[in-house]
């Protein structure tokens, strides 16, 4: 399995040039996580210009505290934990925290949809999910947090974090199917 | 449920972690490295500025020599509850004077006065927020350099306190009738960060001393 796309190697020099305040250490670092954290953001917030607003304010924050920054945990992990506050923070004042209405999906147990399906059509369904619910997806799949980490950072339950993840499944799979019984309960052309 | 997950989600996991990452479109660089340069201490975007800017302009310093010697002699910062319990004067002598049996008082200018209190003790309790509010920014920002460094959690969960701050702002800013909660929320976050920067404050000897001596001056 790929890791997530943060987990650089950052030395510790490039660390204490940083702290140090030289501005060629700090776009060293920019540059390196430039494109993880706008992707994060991109992914959680679904709007390119958001997501560079949240870049841009994350690696602001990120150099102004830096020398705060104790070796306990990886750099690339404190640095993700800020841009991933950044954009929750922003999807929650823009008011996307509302969860999606309570609507089941069908889902079987064949195969999957998205093994066949081009990265295109992926990033096209994944930009129709619910913030919230595309948030929760790429949080737990793709950055590797446990339902009760994310629970945390959308303040809700982890039962919830649990459904939003198998819902976002559901109805990705939905979505990048072609096949009528992979949409809705309730379909006229699944009940036959 | 957790079938799916186990099976077609991982399957999930390793289709969208192959996902091409994503590039900004616009170098974002040359605008933060300036922005770097011209302010290396508490720069913010302009749009935001006012997000700090504006409760330090609201309130006086009349609060400060609570704030401190709490912050002194133990680390957690004073409760909310010293604001909520803050009560007019008027209020308790003229509850005073209703219950020593002032029988002839109509109910409706009862009320009126009960309403009149209500309105006062909320402005009084909001100047205290607003004022505890600027005493706690101002010990936040005098101090900021002679903490110690914060554990990661730490400065995470400091980083997200200060964008719940902001919220806090964004709503003042939109919704000034709901001012006194919103205000003592603010304050709330502020002691919630007090807390964490005071944990983590440590004088180094000397020369931290004099430093610290010269903040508690300054704040006082």
């Amino acid at each position: 399995m790929t890791a997530s796309s943060f987990q650089l190697e950052v030395s510790q020099s490039l660390i204490d040039r940083a702290k140090a305040r030289e501005l060629d250490a700090f776009e060293r670092l920019y540059r390196l996580f430039e494109r993880p954290a706008y992707t994060l953001a991109l992914r959680i917030l679904g709007d390119a210009e958001a997501a560079r607003d949240v870049l841009h304010d994350a690696m602001l924050k990120v150099f102004q505290r830096i020398d705060q920054y104790r070796s306990d945990a990886p750099f690339w992990a404190w640095l993700r934990q800020i841009a991933l506050n950044e954009a929750l923070m922003r999807l929650r004042r823009e008011r996307h925290f509302e969860s999606e209405s309570d609507v089941e999906y069908l889902v079987d147990d064949g195969a999957p949809t998205w093994v066949h399906a081009d990265a295109s059509a992926l990033e096209r369904a994944l930009g129709t999910l619910p913030a919230l619910t595309r948030s929760v997806l790429w949080m737990y799949h793709v950055e590797g947090y446990s339902h009760p980490e994310i629970a945390e950072f959308v303040g809700k339950t982890t039962s919830f974090s649990k459904s939003q993840v198998a819902r976002g499944t559901a109805r990705l799979r939905a979505m990048l199917d072609p096949s009528p019984c992979s949409i809705q309960v309730g379909s006229a052309a699944c009940l036959i | 449920m957790s079938d799916l997950n186990a099976t077609t989600g991982m399957k999930l996991v390793d289709t969208l972690r192959a996902l091409p990452l994503a590039t900004p479109g616009r170098d974002g660089w040359p605008a933060l490295a300036a922005q770097l340069a011209s302010s290396s201490t508490s720069a913010r975007r302009p749009r935001r500025a006012w997000r700090y800017g504006v409760p330090l302009t609201l309130a006086a310093g009349l609060a400060l020599a609570l704030v401190v010697p709490q912050m002194l002699h133990r680390p957690p910062p004073p409760s909310i509850t010293t604001i909520a319990t803050v009560t007019p004067a008027t209020t308790s002598s003229t509850s005073n004077s209703a219950a020593n049996g002032t029988a002839g008082v109509d109910a409706a200018n009862m009320t009126n006065a009960t309403n009149i209190q209500t309105s006062e003790g909320a402005e009084v309790q909001l100047a205290a927020a607003q004022t505890r509010s600027q005493a706690l920014e101002r010990w936040l920002r005098d101090t900021r350099h002679a903490a110690s460094p914060l554990p990661s959690q730490d400065l995470v969960a400091a980083s997200e306190i200060e964008n719940l701050i902001g919220l806090v702002d964004v709503e003042l800013a939109s919704a000034p009738t709901r001012a006194l909660p919103l205000w003592q929320r603010r304050v709330a976050l502020l002691e919630d960060l007090t807390a964490l920067r005071y944990s983590n404050y440590r004088l180094a000897e000397t020369a931290s001393t004099t430093a610290f001596i010269d903040t508690l001056n300054r704040i006082n």
